[in-house]
């Protein structure tokens, strides 16, 4: 049997930990709470947790100054918790390396698939799938059910990052700076004509796209691979 | 300066002419000239042969009759005083008639030295009298910007400008359409106009029919009342005045900016305290409900492996965070109700029996809560029952939130002012807090978590009674009989 993930949640408030502990015991892991930033931090050295979820509005210190403590020395997978009213505050924990967010208040089962896509390994395959796109990039080719469609070089990159990571939320900025360079991290129009001709392209009905999915204000997210992490 | 302020006594200034002499002028400068023609005459009576320094002496009598009185009176002295140096002292004495060719070129040239003489001094008088008008003028405006600068309500404003312009002008008033009846029938038109058109209505001129007080206005509906400049200087008291105008007219302006900043701060502080409610207001209401749905989802979705253990303590959460959500929906409307400023309700009610209340509400609410009651028997007082037990159970909830167990509610009632106590074994409100409990601001400060404390602020207020927190423990005091 394989050991149960480990999952550290930070919370300050009680009732999100009580709640927080039963449903991912109940769901299959482990796990540990902590209610300040300062104890995040130690328990992460000392009992090395499989993933973080992390209030933002900690008593102690930022979430996002957690964040990037821990980006300095781990890429351990870290879901921000955050209110809807903390748009720019989530951009900025995905920006400095946060992995996913969920939006407080959340169905249990929406944190749930964000932790399967986070503890999913990147996938290193020769060819990876996105929906009933394959995509080979070795050979730059993309095909869908057996017929190669025609995508320029920034499209094919595009739609590379996201299948890279299926599930998983990339906000503009990740993905302008990947695929245009660190100098257009600011051209979010310049994205969305990307995204729109991208759409237009590979999605069956661009008007209600199921591939390449829009996190309003915050980014976009390749399609999940297991329907249970939609 | 506002062309609309310069009166039209303006259009009169320098006229060229110096100012016309006054009878008392005239009569001191006939007096001089006799007593200088009697020295003269003394003289010679005295010291036979010194005719020559007759026509000085008479000249001294010139000189200080234009220093002493202007241009015109020395010019008058200066007639004089050749009439008499004719009449009494040249050949042949007591007429007019002149003999001597060397006599009438005396004369003569007397009397253009005399006339000179009186024109310059008398020049010289009346510029000294303008330089210190104007001094007076300039010290007058000085005095008035000080003291309109120190001032702070559009009263104080007028007041000084009206004292200041009484010493330019000899009279002033403050006009305001309710204050017509009061002047006179002569001035009544003038002023009336200034209110309605915002023009300058100057006095009529000495002499002429119409109001002897001039008109300026100061601000809609608002005008300044003077008396009319008269005298050589009347320009410049004029210009003095419309400055006078003026300055008051940028005192009130610049309160009302001040006043209109006043507002717009406040308006802006409000709009922070409103966005501050909100934001915590939606971390209260946010909080029990990301438990409450959380717990629900995970009951359905996960119920074949969770533990019983597990399912009554995710259905305990729910149960409580419900409570929690009415709580804060509850203090929510009652803040609203009380920024309303609905009269409260007046009953008989027993403070021991509203605090027993309030205990029993707590420990429903936070069940295994310590809460004790150490009231000594306290009088009825006229109070509204609902909203203090809301209270006391907001400073309960506050005390076992932010303190430690247990909760004591005690109380007393001295000189007529009921004292309710609700302290905890914690350190208390914070400082910040405490300044916040005492300040007039209802609405909760920004960083404080919650609203229980607001209302409870409120609600003291609301019944006629203020909530404090000397020692860090929240103390109610309500009047004994509101």
């Amino acid at each position: 049997m394989t050991p149960r993930p480990l999952i550290l949640i930070v919370d300050d408030e009680a009732q999100i930990l009580r709640f927080l502990g039963h449903a991912l015991t109940a769901a299959g892991y482990d796990t540990c709470t902590a209610a300040s930033g300062a104890e995040a931090l130690t328990l992460v050295t000392r009992q090395k947790p499989d993933l973080v979820i992390l209030d933002l509005g900690l008593p102690d210190t930022d979430g996002k100054t957690v964040i990037e403590t821990l980006r300095k020395t781990s890429d351990l997978p870290v879901i921000v918790l955050s209110a809807r009213d903390q748009e720019m505050e989530k951009i900025m924990a995905l920006d400095l390396g946060a992995d996913d967010f969920v939006a407080k208040p959340f169905a249990i089962g929406e944190l749930l698939a964000r932790l399967r896509v986070c503890l999913r390994p990147l996938r290193r395959e020769p060819r990876l799938r996105l929906g009933p796109l394959v995509i080979d990039p070795a050979a730059h080719r993309v095909t869908r059910d057996g017929v190669e469609l025609h995508l320029t070089p920034k499209e094919f990159d595009l739609l590379l990052a996201l299948a890279e990571t299926p599930g998983r939320v990339l906000t503009h900025r990740q993905l302008l700076a990947r695929v245009w360079g660190p100098a257009h991290v600011e051209d979010v129009p310049y994205l969305r004509v990307f995204i729109g001709q991208l759409r237009a392209k590979v999605e069956t009905d661009p008007a209600a796209p199921a591939l390449i999915l829009t996190e309003p204000g915050v980014g976009y997210r390749g399609a999940a691979q297991d329907p249970r992490d939609r | 300066m506002d062309p609309q302020a310069a009166p039209g006594a303006l259009s009169a200034d320098l006229p060229g002419w110096p100012p016309a002499p006054r009878p008392a002028g005239l009569a001191a400068a006939l007096g001089l000239v006799a007593v200088t023609a009697g020295l003269a005459q003394l003289e010679l009576w005295a010291l036979p042969a010194t005719e020559a320094t007759v026509p000085l002496i008479l000249l001294t009598g010139v000189l200080v009759s234009a220093v002493a009185f202007g241009f015109w009176t020395g010019l008058f002295a200066a007639l004089l005083a050749f009439g008499a140096l004719n009449f009494l002292f040249t050949e042949p004495l007591f007429t007019f008639h002149i003999d001597r060719v060397q006599d009438l070129v005396a004369l003569w040239v007397f009397l253009l030295v005399a006339g000179l003489s009186g024109w310059l001094a008398g020049r010289l008088h009346d510029r000294a009298e303008a330089a210190r008008t104007r001094a007076e003028a300039l010290v007058v405006l000085g005095e008035l910007s000080h003291d309109l600068m120190g001032a702070e309500t559009a009263t104080e404003v007028l007041t000084a400008a009206e004292r200041h312009l009484a010493r330019l002008s000899g009279a002033a008033m403050i006009v305001t359409p309710q204050s017509l009846a009061s002047l006179p029938a002569s001035a009544l038109a003038g002023a009336e106009r200034c209110l309605r058109t915002g023009q300058p209505q100057p006095a009529a001129a000495p002499g002429w029919p119409g109001s002897d007080l001039g008109f300026l206005s100061l601000a809609p509906d608002l005008a300044l009342g003077h008396g009319a400049p008269s005298g050589r200087e009347a320009p410049h008291r004029a210009r003095a005045i419309a400055a006078l105008a003026d300055q008051t007219r940028t005192a009130l302006q610049r309160l009302d900016f001040a006043e209109n900043a006043r507002a717009e701060r406040l308006r802006a502080e409000a709009f922070a305290t409103r966005s501050a409610v909100l934001s915590s207001v939606g971390h209260d209401l946010r909080t029990p409900l990301a438990t409450i749905l959380g717990a629900a989802s995970a009951l359905r979705d996960l119920d074949a492996t969770l533990t019983a253990a597990a399912r009554t303590d995710l259905l305990t959460a729910i149960e409580e965070e419900a409570g929690r959500l009415n709580r804060h929906l509850a203090n929510l409307l009652q803040l609203s109700r009380l920024d309303l400023g609905a009269p409260p309700r007046s009953d008989w009610v027993d403070p021991g029996d509203i605090a027993l209340a309030a205990a029993t509400r707590a420990r429903r609410a936070f069940p295994g809560a310590r809460i004790e009651i150490t009231l000594p028997p306290l009088p009825m007082i006229r109070s509204d029952g609902g909203l203090l037990e809301q209270a006391l159970f907001n400073l309960i909830d506050n005390g076992l939130a932010h303190g430690a167990a247990p909760v004591r509610i005690g109380g007393k009632c001295d000189r007529g002012s009921l004292w309710l106590k609700v302290s905890d074994a914690g350190e208390g409100v914070p400082p910040l807090l405490r300044a916040w409990l005492d300040g007039p601001d209802l609405h909760p400060a920004p960083g404080q978590g919650g609203l229980g404390l607001a209302v409870a602020k409120g609600i003291a207020r609301h019944l006629g009674g203020r909530l404090t927190a000397p020692d860090g423990m929240p103390l109610l005091h309500l009047p004994e009989t509101p």
